[in-house]
């Protein structure tokens, strides 16, 4: 396989993961909205920081309002972090490694830049509008990821595409717990606070699709300690840390000379197993989440330099 | 009310579809029945569905000039043009003869120059062509074959004559397009195929790679590449298109490089690859930063050299668009009669050479009838349409030709043929070209059919895409097997189900 293409793969993977993912958070933030009283730490705020988008938006707007940033997260194509950019850098991916993959996952791409051209200008004043395109769009991107699951041989191209997707996903899950954790954490007691606490955590459980598993998995009273136990270190959820690096070493057995990605991957996966994550500070889980997202990084570096750039 | 019924071709044209009465050609019978069968709005949703399979399938070309949108959904007809069967036979046979012709004329140029001593093409018309590539003498490339694929232009005139209008030699486009009118034309009138016998298109991919394989230098399982320029091409649709087909690998300049043995290598995530053919979709000028432009960052360095050795097979070889060359089509008859002596089957549309003291004064005294054309341009660009023209740009023309008379040849102006073409609602006639490919490497195959342009502006004859042209899918039309039992040409099966 040519390494332009794998590149264009591995990319195509997590531009497509990044617009999943961030519909799924944005869904999962606009309901639990609803639900809260005006003042609990789930501001349209939090949602620029978790995405790292708080100085490219402040860059260009002013104050936070909910139409504003919707409309930045979601359909700014400047902005080359929100949903209408990933999708069009997927879909310049998709195109130039077309011949690679299957016609349908094409088509179901090109459905996805579809959907956003013709529905975000009209969607993003109205919640209800934008509610619906955005879970229009995640189920779109799980059609593709179903195509691709689906029909793609077994081989470098398909393990290409789970490395980008499991990379991205794993940087988003942290991401998410680093913001969420930082602000849930102090109220995670057994105080009044409980209450509201609780079901902010079902919600990043939803920004994750992970909600309806983790009741099946474990039972009472959904806490920050345990959710951050399941979503880092588990390895049941799609969504959770452990899982996608277990996924990640499987990928890299996958794959001609991968000695120097998979000792840094083995590396990170004894840092996350032995790590004790009980009752952490918000800032001791900032500084452990934050050296794992520098080793995700590393990880990325190793790949791009064993497989895309290396010299003859 | 059907628009159909009120469908007449116009007069002076020959009309694929119908004859002058409106009575069906052989082989046409049944398409009309059926189309009669269909009401106005059952035409306008197959015309918005054909629209929105292309869209949904991503068929797409470049038009360089549209900015930010370099990808245009695919213009496309549904009526289809048909072909006979045995028609066809004698197209496939004279295609092939001008191909034979053409690859030894290639051959002979670039080796003992045989031709050119004999007076068949001028000498100083071959050696000082725009594309003979010096760097190319001495070569032997596989069964002598240069041009292993060739678009080659065929138009037909009011008495119902095919004629040759050109050959195209360098990086001929558009089969894919054949190939992805079938499949929206099977998408939306699935009806259609139960009842005609239309000879299959898709076997071309697999002849394609074929004609590559057997080129390749020795080896068991030869590494097959489609080179391209990249994604800001007009024909990358079909550059990628032919690569997945074909399971080749798309590759760019950059992803190959020529190692210190002399053999072509690409990058791949096991370490460097070797590439025993390329089916190179970049022009000779960018081939080879070392032999050719020195600018080019498409190409390969010492890619030339490689060829040269034998260590790789480039289709078309470099150098094989010195036959492209108008003037040059305008001795193909001759060229037949001297490699094949074989009288040509296919004829060329008259031509006149404007290097040719005679030719030049005829042409120069009767512009106001002749389309006059540049030796080496593509695309539709540079030409007088005659009839079309006002004085003053016939004057201007006069004076180009004086200065360059090279540089130009004249033809009659020809009635193009018509076919029905859904404009704005109703049918009405619009000239049509048809571009068959032919493949010539260790064995020989032409497409059933072709490419069909059609000029979608009223009495225009530009048919090209990047002109406003359209495509219609071609069918050729087995009648002879419609004889038989439970035949549909008597009438008995037309109508929808």
């Amino acid at each position: 396989m040519l390494s332009r293409l794998a590149e264009n793969i591995y990319w195509l993977a997590r531009y497509l993961e990044r617009t999943e993912d961030t519909a799924r958070l944005l869904l999962a933030s606009a309901q639990i909205q609803m639900d809260l009283p005006s003042g609990m730490p789930m501001s349209w705020h939090s949602l620029l920081e978790i995405l790292g988008a708080s100085e490219p938006y402040r860059a260009r707007h002013g104050s936070e309002n909910e139409r504003a940033v919707m409309r930045f997260l979601i359909s700014d194509p400047a902005y080359s972090g929100s949903i209408a950019a990933s999708v069009r850098s997927a879909r310049e991916n998709a195109r130039v490694t077309r011949d690679q993959l299957p016609r349908e996952a094409w088509e179901a791409i090109n459905g996805l830049h579809y959907l956003l051209q013709e529905q975000a200008p009209n969607a993003i004043a109205s919640r209800w509008r934008r509610n619906d395109l955005l879970a229009a769009i995640a189920a779109q991107c799980q059609r593709i990821q179903g195509v691709l699951h689906g029909s793609v041989s077994r081989g470098p191209r398909y393990q290409f595409i789970a490395l980008g997707r499991y990379l991205e996903r794993a940087d988003m899950t942290t991401r998410i717990l680093d913001v969420r954790y930082a602000s849930l954490f102090p109220m995670d007691g057994d105080g009044n606070d409980s209450y509201y606490s609780s079901v902010c955590w079902i919600s990043v459980l939803r920004s994750l699709s992970a909600y309806e598993m983790y009741r099946q998995d474990l039972h009472g009273l959904v806490r920050g300690r345990d959710v951050v136990h399941y979503l880092l270190q588990g390895e049941r959820s799609p969504r959770a840390v452990g899982f996608a690096l277990a996924r990640i070493r499987q990928c890299l057995e996958g794959l001609p000379n991968h000695q120097q990605p998979a000792a840094r991957l083995e590396a990170l996966q004894a840092v996350l197993a032995t790590a004790s994550l009980v009752d952490l500070s918000p800032d001791a889980m900032h500084e452990f989440i934050d050296g794992l997202q520098q080793g995700f990084a590393a990880l990325h570096g190793d790949v791009v330099q064993t497989y895309f750039r290396f010299t003859p | 009310m059907q628009q159909w019924n009120g469908y007449r071709p116009g007069t002076g044209y020959y009309d694929e579809l119908v004859d002058g009465s409106g009575t069906p050609r052989p082989g046409c019978q049944h398409l009309l029945e059926y189309l009669k069968s269909l009401s106005v709005q059952e035409l306008a949703d197959r015309h918005q569905a054909a629209d929105a399979t292309i869209r949904a399938m991503g068929i797409t070309f470049t038009v360089y000039s549209d900015g930010e949108n370099i990808d245009r959904a695919w213009p496309f007809d549904f009526v289809p043009r048909i072909i006979e069967r045995r028609e066809w036979e004698t197209i496939q046979a004279g295609l092939f003869q001008r191909l034979r012709a053409l690859n030894a004329f290639i051959d002979d140029v670039y080796n003992d120059q045989r031709a050119l001593r004999d007076g068949v093409v001028p000498e100083s018309v071959v050696l000082k062509s725009r594309d003979f590539r010096p760097q190319c003498q001495g070569v032997s490339p596989p069964h002598g074959v240069w041009a292993h694929v060739c678009g080659t232009d065929l138009v037909r005139d009011k008495d119902g004559t095919l004629y040759v209008l050109e050959d195209n030699l360098r990086v001929p486009s558009g089969v894919s397009y054949m190939l992805e009118n079938r499949h929206v034309m099977k998408r939306i009138f699935p009806e259609l195929f139960e009842h005609s016998r239309i000879m299959p298109v898709d076997a071309y991919p697999g002849q394609l790679l074929d004609t590559l394989c057997s080129l390749a230098p020795d080896v068991p399982n030869p590494e097959i590449v489609v080179l391209t320029p990249g994604i800001y091409n007009s024909a990358y649709f079909e550059h990628s298109y032919l690569a997945q087909q074909m399971g080749a690998e798309l590759v760019e300049g950059r992803d190959l490089v020529v190692g210190e043995d002399e053999y072509v290598y690409m990058r791949t995530i096991h370490g460097l690859e070797r590439v025993d053919v390329i089916y190179r979709r970049i022009d000779d000028d960018f081939l080879d930063p070392e032999a050719f432009r020195p600018d080019s960052t498409l190409g390969v360095p010492g890619l030339m050299r490689a060829w040269r050795k034998g260590h790789v097979a480039i289709a078309n070889a470099p150098g094989a668009g010195v036959a492209d060359d108008k003037v040059v089509y305008a001795h193909v008859p001759a060229l037949i009669r001297y490699f094949l002596d074989e009288e040509p089957i296919l004829p060329n549309v008259p031509t006149y050479q404007c290097v040719d003291p005679d030719d030049r004064a005829y042409v120069l005294d009767h512009l106001a009838e002749l389309v006059v054309k540049p030796a080496n341009e593509s695309g539709g660009y540079g030409m007088l349409i005659g009839p079309a023209a006002t004085a003053d740009e016939r004057s201007q023309f006069a004076d180009l030709i004086r200065a360059n008379p090279r540089n130009y040849i004249a033809q009659p102006t020809l009635m193009i043929s018509t076919c029905p073409t859904l404009c704005d609602g109703e049918l009405e006639p619009r000239h049509v070209d048809l571009r068959p490919f032919v493949l010539q490497g260790k064995s020989f195959n032409v497409t059933t059919g072709g490419l069909s342009r059609v000029a979608l502006r009223k009495g225009s004859l530009v048919v090209n895409s990047s002109q406003g042209g359209g495509s219609k899918d071609t069918w050729v039309v087995d009648t002879a097997a419609d004889a038989g039992p439970g035949a549909v040409d008597d009438g008995t099966v037309g109508g929808a189900d």
